[in-house]
C-alpha cells in the first residue's frame, strides 16, 4: 500500500546525507520524488543508482517551488497521498504513517508533523530555534488564523483533494505558512500529529534561522500586496 | 537661449527619441509620455513659467515644485520596474517548472506501476498539458 504513497523530496546542495533519507524511504516501499532545486553539480549523479523519479530545476527556484513541481508531478501520475519530506535528515521516514493514518481513515486532508506535541521531543528543540518557532507560530496565526503547534514542521502528509487545491506561489521558505493559509480557504481539514525532529549539526545549518525568519515575514506581507 | 537651455533640450529630445526606439506602449501610456515630454520642453524655455506653478501651489521656488515631483516619478518608475521584474521571476519559475516536469527521470526498473512508458511519452504527454493550461 506504500506504493501509492509518494514521498517529494526537495532538495538543494544536499551532498551526501541525501542518500541516507532517500534509502530510508525507498526501504518502506514508498515512491519517491526528488526535486532538484538547481543544486550544483548536479545530484543526479550522485543518486541516479536509485530507483526514484527525479526531477530537475535548471535554476535555484527555492524550496516552495520545488515541493509545487513534485506536487504537478504527482498530480499528473495520479498520486493519491503525497508527503513534503525535508532532504536533510532530520524527518523519519517511520513517522510517516502516524501522519498517513489519519489521512487514510478520512479524517483529514492534510496531516501536519509537530515537535511540539510530545514534551521529549519539544525539549530536544535548540532553544535559539525554538524562540524562532514560537515567532513564526504567531507569525503563522496572524497571516492565517490558525493556532499550530509547530509553525515550520516540513514533514506534511496530503490526500488528493489537498493536492489539487493547494498551489504553492511562494517560492522560498514563506511556503510553509502559505500552505497553512491555503489550507484554511480552501476549507480542507487539518490535524497534527506527534512527529520527530533529528537535530544534527548538518540539518541545523540547513534549517531556519532568525534572520531567515525576517525574510520569511518580508516574503509574506510584500505577497499580500501583489 | 542660454547653455544649460540647449543642453536639457538636447537631452530631451534624445529620451524622446530613445523611449519610441525600445518600448511599445499603449496609446494612452504613449500620448502620457509625450504629455510629459512637451512639458519638459516648456519649463526649458519658460522657467518662469514653473515658478508662477509653485507660487499658486505653495512652493517658494520652480526649482523645489520639479523636484519633489520628479521624486514621486522617480520612485513610482522604480516601483512599475519591480513589479514587472517580479512577473518575469513567476514565468521563469513557471518554465523552469514544466521544464523539470517534462525531462522527469523515471525509475527504470519495474518498482513502478506507470513505469512502463518511455520517458518519450512522458514528454509528449506533458506537452498536452502544456497547452491545456
Amino acid at each position: 500500500m506504500n506504493e501509492n504513497i509518494y514521498v517529494i523530496v526537495p532538495c538543494f546542495n544536499e551532498t551526501g546525507v541525501i542518500r541516507k533519507t532517500l534509502i530510508a524511504l525507498l526501504d518502506k516501499g514508498y515512491r519517491v520524488i526528488v526535486v532538484d532545486d538547481g543544486s550544483k553539480p548536479d545530484l543526479f549523479l550522485e543518486i541516479e543508482d536509485l530507483p526514484i523519479h527525479y526531477l530537475r530545476h535548471e535554476i535555484n527556484l527555492g524550496q516552495g517551488a520545488a515541493l509545487q513541481t513534485g506536487m504537478d508531478y504527482s498530480l499528473e501520475r495520479g498520486a493519491k497521498i503525497v508527503v513534503h519530506f525535508d532532504a536533510d535528515g532530520q524527518h523519519r521516514a517511520e513517522d510517516i504513517p502516524v501522519l498517513v493514518a489519519p489521512i487514510v481513515e478520512n479524517m483529514a486532508d492534510v496531516a501536519l508533523g509537530s515537535r511540539f506535541l510530545s514534551e521529549t521531543d519539544a525539549a530536544a528543540v535548540p532553544i535559539v530555534r525554538r524562540l524562532v518557532l514560537k515567532a513564526a507560530r504567531l507569525i503563522n496565526l496572524l497571516f492565517t488564523g490558525m493556532w499550530l503547534t509547530d509553525a515550520h514542521n516540513g514533514l506534511r502528509v496530503l490526500n488528493r483533494k489537498a493536492l489539487e487545491k493547494i498551489k504553492i506561489t511562494e517560492s522560498r521558505m514563506a511556503h510553509a505558512t502559505e500552505i497553512i493559509r491555503l489550507i484554511k480557504t480552501n476549507d480542507l481539514r487539518c490535524c497534527e500529529r506527534a512527529t520527530h525532529v533529528v537535530y544534527t549539526p548538518y540539518s541545523r545549518k540547513k534549517g531556519q534561522t532568525i534572520l531567515n525568519a525576517v525574510n520569511i515575514l518580508f516574503d509574506l506581507i510584500l505577497n499580500r500586496f501583489r | 537661449m542660454t547653455v544649460i537651455q540647449a543642453l536639457l533640450i538636447a537631452a530631451i529630445c534624445l529620451l524622446l527619441i530613445l523611449y519610441y526606439k525600445s518600448f511599445k506602449n499603449q496609446a494612452i501610456k504613449r500620448l502620457l509620455f509625450l504629455f510629459v515630454f512637451a512639458l519638459g520642453l516648456v519649463f526649458v524655455l519658460f522657467p518662469e513659467l514653473t515658478n508662477h506653478i509653485a507660487n499658486l501651489l505653495g512652493i517658494g521656488r520652480g526649482a523645489d515644485l520639479l523636484l519633489y515631483f520628479s521624486v514621486i516619478g522617480g520612485f513610482l518608475a522604480l516601483i512599475l520596474i519591480y513589479s514587472k521584474f517580479k512577473e518575469l521571476e513567476r514565468s521563469v519559475a513557471e518554465l523552469v517548472r514544466r521544464q523539470a516536469i517534462l525531462h522527469a527521470k523515471i525509475p527504470a526498473d519495474g518498482t513502478d506501476v506507470t513505469s512502463k512508458e518511455q520517458p518519450r511519452d512522458r514528454f509528449a504527454s506533458g506537452e498536452k498539458n502544456s497547452q491545456k493550461t
